[in-house]
């Protein structure tokens, strides 16, 4: 890798996409033990964070409801919105799930509650979504749908390489989103835009082993994609969760946090499920609208700017306290440097 | 958010299956792994087998999560 770099001559920019990257980056050092022309930016890899504002503000709106209930993964419950977080409905209305499964049991015990289920993430996550709005339908469970926040990773790459000002060289694409959709899905990023796109495991060595794959491309001037994580990751993924995807959702635009408005990068559920969509259920526009707490999230999202250079990190920002998603979210970049900057500070 | 856990398969009806990630057991379907059997190790989100793993692999993870856990001082994550 040191060689590698050497021969280049320049700073290399590199983004990963993934919010367990991001730990694992911070968690194991690595930022420190690359060689120095190695500049490892976090992008929008953490579902939590991505999700736009009118998103968390209508399951807020959907929690006081009491004739609904709300199923929820942890990952969204301390996501601020305009009026509070659904912690605050938290045993009332909003009941957190470890699976897209125990939303739909909920739906079974609850017959007098129309059960929605909070469904972000990206690729890794949606197949489950898939799965059970397609349960749903064929066991008739009328009093269960889903908000799909569901969105794709590699629409937002192109996102953010259609922007004039970027300077990313290379991607570290998502180990487990690529279990999904196989390390080939990235191929139209080399195509397109020719960039490298290596993906890699969590594991400090995967890092590490998935840093120097991409300063080797560098240094041949290989547009390649390739995976290092060959214990679980294949070309093509796995085909049976992309043909549950394709059959119960279309890909449409969809709303990014920092990246605004993507074509194609969220998934609706198709006109014959369209009875589970609770936007249709209960006739709700989604308007996205800007955030005007102050919070930089969006741009520390694109990988344009680092937590400490927005005004509110540490100071109005904490995980106590956070004022946008990245300081929520366990994987957001800007709660993963707090705790880094804090156990740095306690050594 | 999008880490999946390894697990063992420990029982298995149809695609219901009971799965075992360093000693907690938890439910989890096999819709989306035809292939998973009883004392298969799968990679398990959102309670849903994605992946086969290998026994190396899944330690490998396992001692990540601890590490991740440790460091996060957080439940809030969607494992299982």
């Amino acid at each position: 890798m040191d060689a590698a770099c050497e021969k280049l001559g320049r700073q290399i920019n590199v983004m990963e996409v993934c919010g367990t990257h991001t730990v694992s980056i911070f968690r194991n050092g690595i930022k420190t033990s690359i060689p120095k022309q190695l500049n490892l930016i976090s992008g929008p890899g953490c579902p939590v964070c991505v999700t736009d504002q009118s998103y968390i503000d209508i399951c807020l709106d959907l929690a006081n409801r009491d004739d609904c209930l709300i199923a929820t993964y942890g990952d969204m419950i301390r996501v601020p919105g305009e009026s509070g977080s659904l912690e605050r409905h938290r045993g009332r209305n909003v009941k957190v799930v470890f699976s897209a499964e125990d939303a739909l049991l909920l739906a079974k015990e609850h017959p007098d509650k129309t059960i929605i289920l909070i469904a972000v993430g990206f690729e890794t996550t949606a197949p489950a979504t898939a799965v059970v709005v397609r349960e749903a339908a064929e066991q008739g469970i009328d009093n269960f749908c889903v908000y799909s926040g569901h969105k794709l990773v590699v629409p937002a790459m192109r996102a953010l390489l259609s922007e004039k000002n970027h300077n990313i060289d290379a991607f570290l694409c998502p180990g487990h989103v690529s279990v999904i959709i196989g390390y080939g899905a990235f191929r139209e990023i080399a195509d397109d835009y020719g960039k490298v796109c290596v993906v890699a495991g969590f594991e400090p060595m995967q890092i590490i082993e998935g840093l120097a794959e991409i300063c080797r491309l560098l240094k041949e001037g290989k547009t390649e994609v390739t995976s290092v994580y060959t214990a679980v990751v294949t070309e093509k993924g796995n085909q049976k969760a992309q043909a549950l995807l394709e059959e119960v959702f279309d890909e449409s635009d969809g709303y990014w946090r920092g990246l605004g408005r993507i074509g194609k990068s969220t998934l609706r559920l198709k006109n014959e499920y369209e009875r589970f969509d609770v936007l249709k259920r209960f006739d709700i526009e989604e308007r996205p609208h800007e955030d005007r707490s102050g919070c930089r999230c969006g741009e520390v999202l694109c990988g344009l700017i680092e937590p400490p250079e927005c005004g509110l990190f540490e100071e109005r920002c904490t995980p106590e306290s956070p004022v946008g998603p990245c300081m929520v979210s366990s994987e957001g970049t800007c709660a993963t440097w707090y705790k880094y900057g804090q156990r740095r500070r306690g050594q | 958010m999008c880490l999946a856990v390894p697990a063992r398969i420990v029982e298995l009806e149809g695609d219901n299956a009971i799965v075992d990630a360093m000693g907690n057991r938890f439910r989890a379907k096999t819709t989306l792994l035809p292939d998973a059997r009883l004392g298969s190790l799968v990679l398990v989100h959102a309670g849903f087998a994605i992946s086969l793993v290998d026994e190396e692999e899944a330690k490998k993870t396992w001692q990540l999560i601890e590490q991740i856990d440790d460091f996060l001082e957080t439940d809030k994550r969607v494992s299982g």
